[in-house]
């Protein structure tokens, strides 16, 4: 008999979903989360602990990844983050990244769900259709706004999907002063900035209070319970009504299947270093998309011998990422209107707009119809130290200091803001972009740890670069000076996807389109890692989604 | 610390800085290449070999008012600006260099790179850095930042400056919120309590 009914690997987007929906039939669940479990309580605006010493991330030194990177003269280069010290964490903690996450919710669009029937093949990419359509998930997308908790407020644009209730359960939260400002200026160039949903409540519900505005959202745990992490807006309700148990510091380093491939149980490391299992009739893997990969390939079996659910050998491929480009534009605080002056003084509202425009771009410099993506405003990050410490170097990579120092920091934090845009394009899936099991580098306790590839196509570049300097064009329309942008030259880690993509054939999928393996009756996936393709937007709102369908699905198995 | 002039031991620096970039060398790897580089040619360079020392072999009177020297010529107080003592910023670098948040290498760096600054002023000048003038600080800190070694623990001791300016007053520096006051800046809420310690590694 096995000890549970669910056991679920992984507390973030993708697990928390499947842990509500269990626990509310009734299911016995438990849920395996390696981090600690912190409470809107032990959330601080922080900084020095959030941005400058890496609090509730996983060690660098004794659980690296092993990231490999293509030169310029097309020969790669392999390091570890245990001494690159580049920070391949996003989270761990009971939530995961989603305690952590800035909460711009966006959908995917209808044609997201088939980008290779839309556009056609791309040589070099592995660009396929979903197995289901935008309309399959949208009543998901509409329940994940009242689960997690969407504000907002829904405006007609030529790019808008189509859904199947008129506005969101939420109003929007607080505007920021300068998008009246975007509304008016990027609207008289012809764009058409809409308000971004945000998974933050603007106001209480049940036990979660309302933003309070503090103006420390992306990066930092949240003090009131507004934004919807997984923590807050599902597991909590799921522990309080007697059927889910969250076992923090529960760390699993491999899935144990039986001579008929069905897995039995989880084995973990707990707090005090012992080695432990849970048995349960049934498996949730939602590790976050690169963990969840290598967790798959650390568990062969006697029906698996190149690793769980990986009879095609297609675990870890596709990885795919989601940001493409950067962008900021100043304003001297002096020359804005008073009341717009005032306003800026305090951090805390949100600007919420961004702009779909060119999310099908036809133009012939880009040769012809082709897939764009999404341009989002934000404020800047109210952060210190970076944007302190970013000055301390001049252009020609010199040390400015003393007084001079002082008269940068002066001008960047009392004379200027900023309104930034950040670009989200497809990243075409590729050969090159995936998870494998590093042959040496082994994690603290002898495991081995994630190798990472991260090749991006040539093709992802002119989209970004078109659509960074479509940002330029919003940032000058609304008036900012100093205007530039930069192209990411590698993935930032936050938004990854892919790796076990799911479809209706097991030789060119690793998940079925209800995202069971194909080849192990009681195992599914539920992070990010199903996605065939990442659609132009940060994903988090269809990782929620998609999981709610998910347990659906378990639940009328089970 | 080596001198102002591109010497033979650049070849070693730029392998050092290339590899360190390429994440192919630790952190630990690098900042003693780094050191090690520097001590070469420098006759009075305690560095030959290196042993890792609370105040890197100096008294720790000595050690702290080179510390505190060359922090307030990295951040004079002026103007409306708090100055480097305003914001506690030598105790602050106490605190940093026993936080086990912060890369042990990096903290011995800081460390080891304070009796190099002492000892090439002194023969650069025959005094101590404490003692000289604004003007001849600048002097020295400029010579020094021609070098990578020493322009890579300049830009360590501005950081740890600007953390002391910036961080929450409960770890130390930013003496009531001077640093916030100065730059008008808004912290968010809540913030730490008293005593508080996040670290990790
Ligand atoms: C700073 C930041 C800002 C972001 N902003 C946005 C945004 O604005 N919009 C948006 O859509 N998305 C945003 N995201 C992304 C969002 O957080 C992720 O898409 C989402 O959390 C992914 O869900 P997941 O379930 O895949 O992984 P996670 O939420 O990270 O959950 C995975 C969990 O599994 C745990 N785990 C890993 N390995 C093991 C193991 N072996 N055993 C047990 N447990 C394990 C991890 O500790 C973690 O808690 C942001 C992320 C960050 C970090």
């Amino acid at each position: 008999m096995a000890e549970y009914d669910v056991c679920i690997v992984g507390s973030g987007a993708g697990g928390g979903p499947v842990a509500a929906r269990l626990a509310a039939a009734g299911r016995a669940v438990v849920v395996l989360e390696k981090g600690s479990w912190a409470h809107e309580a032990d959330f601080y605006k922080d900084e020095r602990a959030m941005v400058a010493r890496r609090a509730w991330k996983s060690g660098l030194v004794a659980e690296p990844r092993v990231l490999e990177d293509r030169n310029a003269d097309g020969t790669w280069t392999a390091a570890s983050t245990a001494t690159s010290e580049r920070d391949y964490w996003n989270g761990n903690l009971v939530g995961g990244a989603t305690n952590f996450m800035s909460g711009y919710f966006h959908r995917l669009k209808p044609l997201d769900f088939r980008l290779r029937s839309e556009f056609g093949p791309v040589a070099g990419a592995d660009v396929v259709d979903w197995p289901i359509a935008y309309d399959d998930l949208e009543p998901w997308y509409a329940h994940v706004e009242h689960a997690v908790g969407v504000s907002g407020r829904i405006v007609a644009h030529p790019h808008a999907e189509p859904r199947s209730t008129p506005d969101l359960p939420w109003p929007p939260t607080a505007e920021h002063p300068f998008a009246a400002r975007i509304d008016q200026h990027c609207g008289a160039v012809g764009m058409h900035p809409f308000p971004v949903a945000r998974a933050i409540l603007s106001r209480p519900q049940g036990r979660r209070r309302a933003c309070e505005y503090s103006g420390y959202c992306g990066g930092y745990g949240c003090a009131s319970g507004a934004k919807g992490s997984a923590r807050a807006a599902l597991l909590d309700a799921a522990v309080a009504g007697g059927h889910c148990e969250v076992r923090p510091h529960a760390h699993v380093t491999r899935l144990l299947s039986d001579a008929t491939g069905r897995v039995t149980a989880a084995e973990y490391r707990d707090g005090r270093g012992m080695t432990r299992q849970v048995t349960a009739r049934l498996f949730v893997l939602a590790a976050q998309a690169i963990e969840s990969c290598r967790l798959l390939l650390l568990s062969p079996g006697p029906r698996h011998p190149q690793g769980l659910a990986n009879a095609s050998g297609l675990v870890g491929r596709n990885l795919v990422f989601s940001s493409a480009a950067l962008g900021s534009g100043e304003f001297d605080i002096d020359a804005l209107p008073g009341a717009e002056a005032a306003a800026l003084a305090r951090p805390g509202p949100f600007v919420n707009r961004a702009l779909q425009d060119w999310y099908v771009i036809d133009d012939p410099a880009l040769g012809g119809r082709r897939k764009g993506g999404t341009l989002e405003l934000v404020e800047p990050h109210p952060n210190a130290l970076p944007r302190a410490n970013g000055l301390k170097w001049d252009a020609h990579g010199k040390l400015v200091w003393g007084v001079p120092l002082q008269r940068r920091l002066v001008h960047e934090f009392r004379r200027v803001r900023r309104l930034n845009f950040e670009v989200f394009a497809d990243w075409l899936p590729n050969p090159d972009c995936h998870v494998r099991l590093d042959p040496s580098v082994r994690d603290a306790w002898g495991v081995p740890v994630a190798r990472v590839k991260l090749g991006y196509h040539a093709e992802n570049a002119p989209v970004a670069a078109f659509l960074a300097a479509r940002g330029e064009d919003a940032l000058r329309a609304c008036g900012a000076s100093g205007v530039h942008s930069r192209i990411y030259d590698s993935p930032p880690p936050n938004l990854v996807a892919g790796g076990c993509r799911f479809g209706t054939d097991p030789a060119t999928s690793v998940l079925d389109p209800d995202c069971r393996a194909h080849t192990v009756d009681n195992l599914f996936v539920t992070d990010g890692s199903f996605m065939p393709t990442g659609g132009s937007v940060p994903y988090t709102w269809t990782i929620y989604a998609n999981a709610f369908r998910v347990a659906e699905r378990i639940v009328d198995q089970l | 610390m080596s001198t102002a002039a591109p010497g033979p031991h650049d070849d070693r620096v730029h392998a050092l800085l290339s590899a360190r970039r390429a994440g192919c060398l630790s952190r630990r790897a690098f900042l003693r290449g780094l050191l090690a580089v520097a001590a070469v040619g420098h006759a009075s360079a305690p560095f030959a070999d290196i042993a890792p020392h609370a105040h890197g072999g100096m008294e720790p009177a000595r050690f702290w008012a080179v510390v505190r020297a060359a922090q307030a010529q990295l951040f004079p107080a002026g103007g409306d600006a708090p100055g480097s003592d305003d914001v506690n910023a030598a105790a602050y670098l106490a605190a940093v260099l026993v936080d086990p948040g912060v890369h042990a290498d990096e903290r011995e760096f800081i460390v080891d790179g304070v009796p190099l600054l002492a000892d090439f002023t002194r023969e650069r000048t025959g005094r101590e850095f404490d003692v000289l003038a604004g003007e001849e600080r600048e002097t020295v800190l400029r010579t020094i930042e021609n070098s990578p070694v020493g322009q890579y623990w300049l830009s360590l001791m501005i950081y740890y400056v600007l953390e002391a300016v910036l961080a929450d007053p409960v770890y130390g520096g930013n003496v009531d919120r001077a640093g916030w006051a100065w730059l008008d800046h808004h912290p968010g809420f809540p913030r730490p309590p008293q005593g508080f310690h996040a670290t990790r590694r």
